[in-house]
């Protein structure tokens, strides 16, 4: 056992020494922080470049005026107003498609004649595949149209505006025992992180734990090792000291986090209500299911690391290990749009995603205990199982050299003594 | 003469691929022992099963009376062929991992580090870090650290590899140190001449089976082919003989033969044929002959 912690030693020093710890400990945070702020600078940007036209040909007072207010509402800017009838703006017209053409606007609305009575609007525009703003387009010209409407069956501007007036929806988050509390947005926001957080730390940390069973075996210090501790004791020394590289990562962030709002206090007060809280169940899961799902890739990484003898094949054998984590993040929108969904739940119990499924669920909306433990169970079973194929494999392939091995010979490896 | 090693009737597939064959060798406590072949032929594999890599598919394998285990592996110090370091550790943080896990204390460990680094005359390189090492420095460090915990049975594949000249004596010196102290060594390499230095005994394997073995005498002097060597002034008719096969050196020319008789009728033609002798002499086969015949197959 000592000689194990010899191991482990070794590999976590080596480490956390290394300049590559504290550069990721220092920017780990700036990029979960980017994950978040670029989605919403990006949307920003993107929302204050709509210019638009409206050509009027419906002879309506007062409808055209409508239109332009309520498209400033959905934040699309009129440059120009065009009335006349729809011979008169044939002209005009042209000048528009030209300008749409170089990309002057984003399009123009014409209301016809028959608006009224039709309720058709004719859009025309470059891109015409963007239905959320034709969705923006369609909800501001029904409500233009029913105001206009109101207006002629003889209400008053006032009604208008009392009759059309929008429904705030507040958020409240049900938590156990009924108690409900306001949420904006929070929750999905420290949902979405936590998730990348799993995510990232398992992709990097299992990757690291290939890394150093393919360089041993490159650099042939492997033998030497084996010549004195078994494969057994090596891999899992591998395992646990990377492992414990990461959880003191997660150590520092975490000690930094409680560290650093009591010195920030008072910048923080004015956005305190956005900043998620982290619960004490949510912490431990996030342990739980981190630890047991490196467990399970640092197993799978060190199995196709020990197959491979050069620097080239390192980068093609951990593709398939590293899709395997990447396919719930892919699938992480379905799960938060429906955490209780069938589809949600078997994803989630499924081993290889319910690290990043199941912890994703948990966040979003705990789901009933029982499935939290089926697929703790299923995690743990699976861990077991990838070990033991891994080390049989691993024992084979850290000695052998040469071209690397196809699937039904790493199969007989399994057979081995 | 107590035994160290004893490979009894020991067998290795990897799928189809023979890697030994039913393998017999007795090896003597404190003698250095060759372990000769072409590659491939199933030295590494024989080498891993004696330090308990690998597991033969059948046969035993002992080690100084009981059968290979873990738990001798404190007894055995071993260079593997293919070998390297962690590159970015310091010199003396690697050897006190790679002694810690023989099991060796620290201080003991700390004290023989410099005593064997200064033997091997690489004692100002220890707190490098590994990867600023030539590859014969570090090849010394991969030496010391087979012996920092004191083996009895020290396992040395191409320990000369790389070396230049004055390395490999001051290596030679130390293993012929070692063996004097008691330490079983065995030795693999592909270079003849190393082994007619160092070794007591030997064995040949090819194509995974053991070919010849014994002690290096022995082995000599069993083995058929002499040459005789034989240089004179006067003409050279008489050796112009179908039966025989003469090379040419400048100054002398080399006879395979037989036998004694067939030497003392040569010199009896020569003689004859009025050659005036220089020199007439009877040569051992030398180890490198014996390893290509017996692995070419032009002999036995």
């Amino acid at each position: 056992m000592s000689k194990t912690v010899l191991i482990i030693k070794r590999e976590y020093l080596e480490r956390v020494r290394s300049k590559w710890f504290i550069v990721g400990t220092l920017l780990g945070p700036v990029v979960l922080a980017l994950l978040v702020i670029i989605p919403v600078v990006v949307m920003k940007l993107s929302s204050g470049q709509k210019l638009m036209a409206v050509v009027d040909c419906s002879g309506q007072e007062g409808l055209a005026e409508r239109v332009v207010e309520q498209l400033k509402e959905n934040k699309i800017e009129v440059k120009e107003l065009i009335t006349g009838s729809e011979e008169e703006v044939v002209t005009r017209q042209a000048g528009l498609n030209t300008e749409v053409e170089q990309g002057k606007l984003l399009g123009y609305v014409l209301l016809p004649k028959e608006m009224l009575s039709d309720a058709v609007v004719k859009y025309y525009a470059k891109n015409v595949s963007d239905f959320n703003l034709q969705e923006q387009l369609k909800d501001s010209l029904s409500k233009a149209l029913v105001a206009q409407r109101l207006r002629l069956a003889g209400m008053s501007q006032q009604q208008i505006e009392e009759l059309n007036r929008k429904v705030k929806l507040q958020t409240n988050k049900l938590e156990q025992g009924g108690q409900a509390r306001a949420d904006y947005g929070q929750t999905f926001v420290l949902a979405f992180l936590l998730m990348m957080l799993i995510y990232i730390m398992i992709v990097v940390y299992g990757i690291n734990v290939l890394r150093s069973v393919a360089e041993e075996k490159q650099n042939r210090i492997v033998e030497i090792i084996v010549s004195s501790v078994s494969p057994l004791e090596l891999l899992f020394g591998k395992i646990v000291g990377i492992g414990l590289v990461g959880l003191t990562q997660l150590l520092v962030w975490l000690l930094c986090a409680l560290a650093l709002p009591p010195l920030f206090a008072g910048m923080l007060v004015s956005i305190k209500s956005f900043l998620p809280s982290i619960n004490l169940s949510i912490a431990i899961y996030f342990f739980i299911y981190f630890v047991l799902g490196y467990l399970l890739y640092a197993a799978l990484y060190a199995m196709v690391g020990s197959m491979v003898s050069n620097e080239q094949d390192v980068q093609q054998i951990q593709a398939p290990v590293t899709i395997l984590i990447v396919i719930p993040i892919i699938l992480n929108q379905f799960v938060i749009a429906d955490p209780s969904s069938k589809v949600s739940i078997v994803l989630s119990l499924f081993p290889f995603f319910s690290p990043v499924l199941m912890f994703l669920r948990i966040t979003v909306q705990t789901p009933p205990f029982w499935q939290i433990a089926l697929s703790i169970f299923l995690l743990v079973a699976s861990v077991f199982l990838f070990a033991w194929v891994g080390s049989k494999i691993y024992r084979v392939g850290i000695l052998m050299y040469g071209k690397r091995p196809s699937l039904p010979e790493v199969v007989k490896w399994l057979k081995y003594t | 003469m107590t035994t160290a090693v004893s490979l009894q009737n020991v067998s290795k597939s990897y799928g189809e691929f023979k890697a030994v064959d039913s393998l017999s060798l007795d090896i003597t406590s404190g003698c250095v022992f060759g372990l000769l072949g072409p590659n491939g032929a199933g030295k590494t594999t024989t080498i891993r099963m004696i330090v308990n890599i690998t597991v033969p598919d059948s046969g035993s394998v002992y080690i100084f009376g009981e059968p290979a285990s873990a738990k001798l592996r404190s007894k055995i110090g071993y260079l593997p062929e293919e070998r390297g370091l962690y590159k970015k550790m310091k010199v003396r943080e690697q050897l006190l991992f790679l002694a810690g896990l023989k099991g060796v204390d620290s201080k003991d460990s700390a004290n023989r580090i410099v005593t064997w680094a200064e033997r091997l005359k690489i004692a100002e390189w220890l707190d490098k870090k590994t990867e600023e090492l030539s590859k014969g420095m570090q090849q010394k460090i991969q030496f010391i650290a087979a012996l920092l915990h004191e083996p009895r049975l020290l396992i040395l594949d191409e320990p000369f590899s790389g070396l230049d000249p004055v390395n490999t004596s001051l290596l030679m010196e130390v293993i012929r140190e070692l063996s004097k102290s008691g330490v079983t060594i065995i030795l693999s390499t592909h270079v003849m001449e190393q082994v007619e230095k160092l070794c007591d005994e030997i064995c040949l394997i090819n194509k995974s089976r053991k070919v010849l073995a014994g002690r290096l005498r022995d082995v000599k002097s069993n083995y058929g082919i002499r040459k005789l060597l034989i240089a004179f002034d006067g003409g050279d008719s008489f050796l112009k003989d179908d039966s025989l096969s003469v090379e040419r050196f400048p100054e002398h020319y080399e006879l395979n033969i037989s036998s004694v008789e067939q030497a003392q009728q040569i010199l009896r033609k020569a003689i004859n044929a009025g050659a005036i002798i220089r020199k007439f002499e009877l040569l051992e086969p030398s180890l490198h002959e014996i390893f290509v015949n017996k692995v070419t197959g032009v002999d036995g």
